[in-house]
């Protein structure tokens, strides 16, 4: 029974660690793009964005990079036979992703710098581009290399029967798909940080509604888009729509209302539209999961091994004693941070700063 | 031990061995880099507070902190890297150690990232943040990613020492093994060497200091080499964890691992003598050579360690080409297979005999690949050499497979080097 217990924290950490990858993730790429999107289309715009986005776009990858160590870790073990036969089928794949990653968390990396975020716009546009192709393009070889994986419980492992052009053409929308959550991320995260800043006299209302509006006009776009795709796509697959799929409606439903609401400034638009987005990324996870599932089920399920491995009640205790004080202790210091937060620049400083 | 058969990962592109070494390697050096850039930083934090030297802490800023940053996101990416590739490279043995650690890696993970996010608050409030406030960032940063550093020290020194986990099945036997204590002094006196000859360039290279700025900043550095002194002694206790294990047969890294450790003491000596004469620091060719003593002997270091295990993966429990001792015995005890069929069936058996005995090392083609590697023996040789290869390299393991196999195999790559594939 403690075994079994085991085995469902395994894929509960599973599941929450991809989530907390996915929502890291997409802040991060959502707002690289915004950024870049604000750089073309909105100029004058740009500039509290960027000083409230950039900086926490790094360190937002940064600790999507190690919550993403858990899926890593976790999906070996959970589904040893599958992994593998991926790994052989599509190893380079997999280590190819190092290159890009590399390139996109240092061109990331450096538009996060002070210094950087002063050079004009036709520098950074393209720096931000650049990282931020090299991380979808890592995203791209990930979703390619993980059904892969699945599929290859369901072949004769030769590699000659791998249909990568499948692959690839089924990875498309899924990459559309994540650029579309990331915005949606990006944009309401950008929302909260807006209202943070006025909160803190740093912005007037009038500074923070102008780029709101534009932030939660794009999301509305955006939020519309997905609802439409995720019934498109349920219809053709005709599956019946079960719990996860109630929660995605259910979430959507939340996120078109709270940003509606933001927009019309009548009440918690914010938190609501914050939540929907969340329960939507949530259920979409879940739909995805249980695809799987479904997929390893007919090539063997889940490892048997694995309740052994999830037993061991002291690791466990360990485990959770740590995940409990880090997690403690990261809020603790971002309590400080807020706190401590230095007072904004004044026009003067920033002209000479600028002129330096 | 119930551990399934893997598919194997085999490619003519690169050597998997060769990838997961350097990914090992540089993921080893960024992050100890990091640790002990973190502990130097805390030094310097310190010391320009006690001293009422602000050259102290402006050091921080504009030198170690970029430092520290590169360093852990380098070790980051690279630790991304070496966790794939070990899975790709070594899929059983990474399956027993993501088995038994996962919890334990999974508390190194929580670890690292309360540790990222203290650095990251220290670096965006270095400025402004009282003495106090950016003491207790720069405390987290070094407890989060130091008690990573000793999860997953724990787990790799397993690779060397697991006895105790064999005899009583407990991963916390195998954590805690004989080879964790000498194995994690020398990680951390090694991050702090990384660290000071980092710190020694960057005081080079900083522009705006006279000499006597110069000199105050090497000489804080200076002191965190002197501990490398004690470098000999863990080496000693790690070569002895080792060759207790092994028997009276020294280790083929014994050489290489003293010959780093005595420049670790020629390190400290230097460091301490410079200390010692009161106004001198040292000039810029001598933090050059500093710093390749530094990173030679900490790469040698590192590449003792990926292979003091050989032939095993895990020692005593796993070898490398992912089987264990008990399933070499088995496959020799088995009843050699009849040979009837036609040369065709006798190639794809050689064939399937290499994918489960050798291709996780060597490929068949392509650098280091078994065909390279056999080239030059004729059909004799071949039957012969493969047969006893464990005796004629030490780092190979026993070939597992029955007489039939063996010449299968041969038949197969006779086959291959005629352009056969």
């Amino acid at each position: 029974m403690a075994e079994t217990a085991g085995a469902d924290l395994l894929m509960l950490l599973h599941h929450a660690g991809l989530l907390l990858h996915l929502i890291l993730v997409g802040f991060a790429v959502g707002g690289a793009l915004l950024l870049c999107l604000f750089e073309i289309f909105r100029g004058e715009e740009i500039a509290h964005l960027e000083r409230l986005v950039s900086p926490r776009i790094a360190p937002a990858l940064i600790l999507a990079i190690i919550a993403g160590f858990a899926p890593l870790l976790l999906l070996p073990v959970l589904h040893p036979l599958a992994y593998h036969q991926g790994g052989a089928l599509l190893g380079v794949w997999r280590l190819a992703m190092l290159l890009p990653l590399s390139v996109g968390l240092t061109l990331i990396h450096l538009q996060s710098m002070e210094s950087f975020r002063r050079l004009p716009g036709v520098f950074r546009f393209p720096v931000r581009l650049l990282g931020l192709l090299a991380l979808t393009s890592v995203g791209a070889l990930w979703a390619i290399a993980r059904r892969v994986g699945e599929e290859a419980t369901l072949w004769s492992a030769r590699a000659r029967d791998l249909p990568l052009e499948g692959m690839v053409r089924e990875a498309l929308p899924g990459i559309g798909l994540f650029l579309g959550v990331s915005l949606l991320l990006g944009a309401i995260g950008s929302v909260w940080l807006l209202e943070g800043e006025q909160r803190r006299a740093r912005l007037s209302p009038g500074e923070r509604f102008r780029a709101e509006e534009t932030l939660l006009r794009l999301a509305l776009l955006v939020a519309v888009g997905l609802a439409i795709a995720a019934e498109v796509l349920r219809a053709r697959s005709g599956s019946p729509l079960g719990a996860p799929g109630w929660l995605l409606r259910g979430g959507l439903l939340l996120l078109l209302a709270g940003l509606v609401t933001q927009l019309q400034r009548v009440g918690p638009g914010r938190t609501i539209a914050s939540i929907g987005a969340l329960a939507s990324l949530a259920a979409g996870l879940l739909l995805r999961e249980k695809r799987r599932q479904a997929l390893l089920a007919a090539g063997g399920g889940l490892d048997t091994t694995v309740a052994a491995a999830a037993g061991d009640a002291e690791g466990r205790t360990v485990f959770l004693f740590a995940l409990g004080l880090s997690t403690l202790g990261i809020l603790a210091v971002l309590r400080t941070l807020r706190r401590d937060a230095p007072p904004p620049p004044t026009e003067e400083e920033t002209r000479i700063e600028v002129m330096s | 031990m119930d551990l399934p058969q893997l598919p194997v990962f085999e490619t003519e592109l690169l050597r998997p061995q060769t990838l997961l070494s350097s990914l090992a390697i540089l993921h080893a050096l960024a992050a100890q880099l990091a640790v002990g850039g973190g502990i130097l930083a805390a030094l310097f934090e310190v010391r320009g507070e006690r001293w009422g030297e602000p050259l102290l802490r402006e050091f921080v800023h504009r030198a170690l902190a970029p430092l520290i940053l590169i360093a852990a996101v380098l070790a980051l990416v690279s630790g991304v890297g070496a966790w794939l590739a070990t899975s790709l490279v070594a899929p059983r043995a990474s399956l027993l150690l993501g088995r038994e650690f996962i919890w334990l890696l999974g508390a190194a993970g929580c670890s690292v990232a309360f540790g990222v996010v203290c650095g990251a608050a220290y670096l965006s409030r270095a400025r402004t943040a009282p003495a106090r406030r950016r003491w207790l960032l720069l405390g987290g940063f070094i407890l989060g990613t130091g008690l990573a550093l000793l999860g997953v020290e724990g787990v790799l020194a397993f690779r060397l020492s697991p006895e105790e986990w064999v005899r009583t099945g407990d991963a916390w036997d195998g954590v805690l093994g004989a080879a964790l204590a000498p194995s994690l002094a020398r990680r951390v006196l090694s991050s702090l060497a990384l660290a000071a000859v980092a710190g020694l360039i960057g005081v080079e290279r900083m522009q705006g200091l006279d000499e006597s700025d110069r000199r105050l900043l090497a000489r804080t550095i200076l002191v965190v080499l002197v501990p490398l002194a004690l470098m000999p002694m863990a080496t000693i206790g790690l070569l002895g964890v080792v060759t207790e294990a092994d028997g009276p047969a020294p280790s083929p890294w014994a050489l290489p691992l003293g010959l780093a450790a005595l420049g670790s003491l020629l390190v400290a000596g230097g460091a301490l003598a410079l200390l010692v004469r009161g106004r001198s620091r040292p000039g810029r060719s001598i933090v050059v050579g500093l710093a390749a003593l530094v990173v030679g002997s900490a790469v040698i270091a590192e590449r003792a360690r990926e292979t003091l295990a050989l032939p095993y993966d895990i020692r005593g429990v796993l070898y490398a080409n992912g089987l264990t001792p008990e399933e070499v015995d088995l496959r020799r005890a088995a009843r050699p297979r009849p040979r009837e069929g036609v040369a065709r069936e006798e190639i794809q058996r050689g064939r399937q005999v290499h994918r489960e005995l050798c291709a996780r090392c060597h490929a068949s083609r392509g650098r280091s690949s078994i065909q390279e590697l056999t080239r030059s023996w004729d059909r004799e040789m071949l039957i012969g050499n493969l047969a006893k290869l464990h005796r004629l390299q030490p780092s190979m393991p026993p070939f597992a497979g029955s007489d039939p196999e063996l010449e299968e195999l041969v038949a197969w790559l006779l086959w291959t080097r005629d352009g056969g594939r």
